[in-house]
């Protein structure tokens, strides 16, 4: 009689962890900052900050960045966008991987052209406004995966959205504990990154600051790498990145900025 | 409660007749008169007598004499050093066997780099196996593997460590429950396994928030029992991996305390710290180790304060700091 | 031939009855005065561990005659408590020291151990990891208590471990309630025997959240499904612990330290 578990030792936990590369950000200081030259797949990153602060624009990079061609190093993969908040434009997108793209083209100096089309294949958007919807795509998630083998991304944008309205704090953390716990079960198996971003709230009286991700101190602990992004000012493109909470890296703070392109260091 | 069986006595025909009578479950049986039950069943006392032992034989716990206990005690391992200097000082002797250890803290205080560096100082000089729970995929081989490296193993050493840190992903705490009891059973055989880290419990008690049951304390109590068996019956340590949340106290402090004659009252904010997992859990772990992240300004590291309180006297809180860095917790 | 096996199960019943055996009156003065008395159940709760309390009742019961003590068997049901052989040990021993200096007797190591020794035959330990065995086990009780007599005193560490386990989704029994039932059956088994019990909860686990003046009253004498001595116990962070103590006529507290993790009365 054999268990259903199955027990992993650290050697091959090793080997399933380095075998294919992290999703740039294309910035390469916060690529060094995130650890690993990015996000690394199978883990649950968490992005944090005020409207404004880079949360949507980070994901739309990284959803143009999973597309890398594999002569590069990258991963030559999907990305799945779980939209609920409406904070997507489909014109954002495209320019950001369009730049990508070309910029993978100039350095591989290849002449095949990439097909605007096809790199729009490989993004699937999926439009879950409202609590119902979301839970019900969710639920579904896993066939979604096994008919697109090649997504290599997940993001949620963001994840407390869903939670504002009709339910308890106490129904809300249940069922968004359960929810996470499905999802990074079918991610972590299949080797796919997952991003979410979260809102900020006000709890005044805390020591460390009265602003702080929504969603309780009990979330605050769940997702393996915490992100908060900030704008130190308030005009300009440039924009920190502090690791709050990390399982592999130490807190540090990166510095990217915003350009028509996407996400690039800053000069 | 287990219910009757079918016994070489106890035939269908004859339960059917208990049942009829609430006799029903092996306790109902127990409690019942032996003389009722035997003008009942038309089995004869010694029957009774002998179905009776026999439940006694298959469910009652055995009465241990304590000079039997002791003797048996004297050859096992009692504690298990963590490897970690300042926090074996405070400990004293270390990690307890047979009795569940908790770490717990804030976001971001390091109870994970803490749970991945002893499962490394706990196997790397012996042939000890640790097993790590991963509940939320905080465990990274890759990091574990830097840590090696910094320490300039080579990696055939790197290898070998690393083959003795075995771990097992599990999502929900029906899962959990399983696991602990295949190892119980036999099923999951996992030799010299002498510790076992479940990191963390938060994740899997938060999903049975807010349901209207107390489903979820019902599958804590069959892990709390789970676990005290293999702990004490595997001679295995056992770490349950908490987390803490904040709360605030608003506290009103009166007027006439203050030197001004303002005659606002002034809002002080009182931070409180609660260990999660509620009342039930409170008192079930021997030792509880605090983690606290302290705002020092060095980039390489980032020191740790920590709180470690031993059942016996709650209020003898002792305390040292540890290290958190590439080379990972020192 | 299967009744006269019965007449001889109840003629060492009868004798185990009758058989002059040492209560534990007069243990443990500075709480229990001239009592605890045969019968009597005593409830011991708190915040956080009951163990050093537990672990004073444990070994004073059992100091030997030589040194003042009631020279008692114990049984101790372990279930979610934490109690260690070694830590019980330790206890036993400090307290053996301290006695065998008072009473100017020889107290080399050799004799220490004589006596660790005969206090750890007195001491029977039941580990219990689930419901069913818990009851099973409680059940089986009158059979440890024939095959030895000189058992005076049983401790349940706790009478509370198995409670949510046994829980479903339709109902949940009353805490209260879930004791008074506990009792009742151990009242039950133990009714033919000379012993006194003492049993450990954690504070909550009460369905009336209130101090203890204002909890279920003790009775004088022992009464089915209630209790004779309530004792909370209260810690504090400056090292300020006491115990409140309740029974059926007055209630009192007593003040103490912990040192080397064992109590000393203040």
């Amino acid at each position: 009689m054999s268990s259903e578990f199955k027990i992993y030792n650290a050697t091959e936990l090793w080997q399933i962890e380095t075998s294919l590369p992290s999703i740039p950000t294309f910035s390469q200081n916060l690529d060094k900052v995130l650890g690993n030259d990015g996000i690394q797949l199978g883990s649950l990153t968490e992005l944090l900050g005020l409207p404004g602060s880079g949360k949507t624009q980070l994901c739309l990079q990284l959803c143009a960045s999973v597309q890398v061609p594999k002569a590069l190093g990258g991963l030559n993969s999907e990305a799945l966008y779980i939209d609920t908040n409406s904070n997507f434009t489909l014109s954002r997108f495209k320019e950001i991987l369009f730049s990508s793209l070309a910029k993978c083209q100039r350095i591989m100096d290849s002449s095949i052209p990439i097909r605007e089309e096809d790199a729009l294949k490989k993004f699937h958007y999926v439009k879950a406004i409202g609590l119902e919807k979301f839970c019900a795509f969710l639920y579904q998630l896993p066939n979604f995966i096994r008919d697109k083998p090649n997504v290599k991304l997940i993001v949620i944008d963001s994840i407390a959205f869903p939670f504002k309205d009709g339910i308890s704090m106490k129904q809300r953390t249940g069922l968004l504990f359960r929810l996470v716990a499905d999802l990074q079960k079918l991610t972590l198996k299949n080797q796919i990154a997952v991003v979410l971003t979260n809102e900020m709230t006000t709890r005044i009286g805390l020591s460390t600051g009265a602003i702080v991700g929504s969603l309780g101190d009990t979330w605050s602990h769940r997702c393996n790498m915490r992100v908060l992004l900030s704008a130190p000012e308030p005009l300009e493109n440039i924009r920190l990145a502090a690791i709050l909470k990390s399982n592999i890296v130490a807190e540090d703070v990166g510095k990217f900025q915003i350009t028509h392109e996407g996400i690039r260091d800053v000069q | 409660m287990n219910k009757l069986q079918e016994h070489v006595y106890l035939t269908e025909t004859i339960l059917r007749i208990l049942k009829q009578n609430r006799i029903i479950t092996i306790l109902d049986f127990l409690q019942e008169d032996a003389e009722k039950l035997s003008t009942l069943t038309k089995l004869n006392l010694s029957q009774i007598l002998e179905i009776r032992q026999a439940i006694f034989n298959k469910h009652s716990a055995n009465l241990i004499i304590g000079s039997t206990l002791f003797v048996n005690n004297i050859t096992t391992k009692k504690f298990i050093l963590t490897g970690i200097n300042s926090l074996d000082t405070t400990l004293v002797s270390g990690i307890p066997v047979g009795l569940i250890t908790e770490i717990c803290g804030l976001a971001g205080s390091g109870k994970s780099q803490l749970c991945m560096q002893l499962a490394i100082n706990f196997v790397k000089e012996s042939n000890n196996i640790v097993l790590y729970i991963d509940t939320k995929g905080d465990f990274s081989a890759v990091r574990i593997q830097k840590i090696l490296e910094a320490h300039g193993l080579s990696h055939k050493d790197m290898a070998v460590i690393l083959l003795k840190i075995r771990v097992v992903y599990i999502w929900n705490i029906e899962e959990l429950i399983r696991l602990l009891e295949n190892i119980k059973k036999g099923v999951l055989k996992i030799e010299n396994l002498s510790m076992i880290i479940i990191d963390s419990l938060p994740c899997l008690m938060f999903q049975h928030f807010g349901d209207n049951n107390n489903m979820g304390l019902t599958f804590l109590n069959r892990v709390i029992n789970y676990s005290r068996y293999l702990s004490k019956e595997f001679q295995i340590g056992f770490i349950f991996v908490n987390i803490q949340t904040r709360w605030i106290d608003q506290d009103i402090t009166d007027p006439e305390d203050t030197e001004s004659a303002c005659s606002i009252k002034d809002l002080t904010y009182n931070e409180k710290r609660t260990r999660c997992l509620g009342k039930y859990w409170k008192t079930i772990p021997a030792l509880v180790i605090e983690l606290e992240k302290l705002k020092l300004e060095t980039n390489s590291c980032v020191t740790i304060k920590v709180l470690v309180t031993h059942h016996i006297n709650p209020s003898a809180i002792k305390s040292c700091f540890i290290n958190v860095s590439a080379q990972g917790v020192i | 031939m299967t009744s006269t096996k019965c007449k001889v199960e109840s003629g060492i019943q009868l004798l185990a009855r009758l058989t002059k055996k040492t209560g534990i009156q007069r243990f443990y003065p500075t709480i229990f005065g001239n009592g605890p008395n045969l019968g009597e159940f005593i409830e011991i709760y708190s915040e956080e561990s009951t163990a050093c309390l537990l672990a004073e009742f444990i070994c004073e019961s059992l100091i030997s005659n030589e040194l003042g003590g009631p020279e008692s068997s114990v049984i101790v049901f372990n279930t979610d408590g934490k109690l260690t052989l070694d830590y019980l040990i330790n206890i036993a021993k400090s307290k053996i020291l301290k006695l065998s200096n008072d009473n100017t007797h020889k107290s080399s190591t050799n004799n220490i151990n004589v006596l660790l020794n005969s206090i750890l035959k007195k001491m029977f330990i039941v580990d219990i990891y689930e419901s069913t065995q818990f009851y099973i086990t409680i059940q089986n009780l009158d059979f440890f208590l024939i095959k030895n007599p000189n058992i005076s005193l049983i401790i349940f560490d706790t009478l509370t471990a198995f409670y949510w386990d046994e829980q479903d989704l339709q109902k949940v029994t009353k805490m209260d309630l879930y004791i008074k039932k506990l009792l009742r059956m151990i009242q039950k088994v133990v009714k033919d025997f000379k012993v006194t019990v003492i049993y450990s909860r954690p504070e909550y686990f009460s369905t009336n959240k209130e101090p203890i003046e204002n909890l279920e009253p003790c009775c004088e004498k022992p009464v089915i499904e209630q209790i004779n001595y309530r004792i909370q116990i209260v810690y504090n962070d400056n090292g300020q612990n006491h115990i409140n103590v309740r029974t059926y006529d007055k209630q009192f507290q007593k003040a103490f330290n912990i040192i080397n993790d064992e109590i000393i009365w203040m």
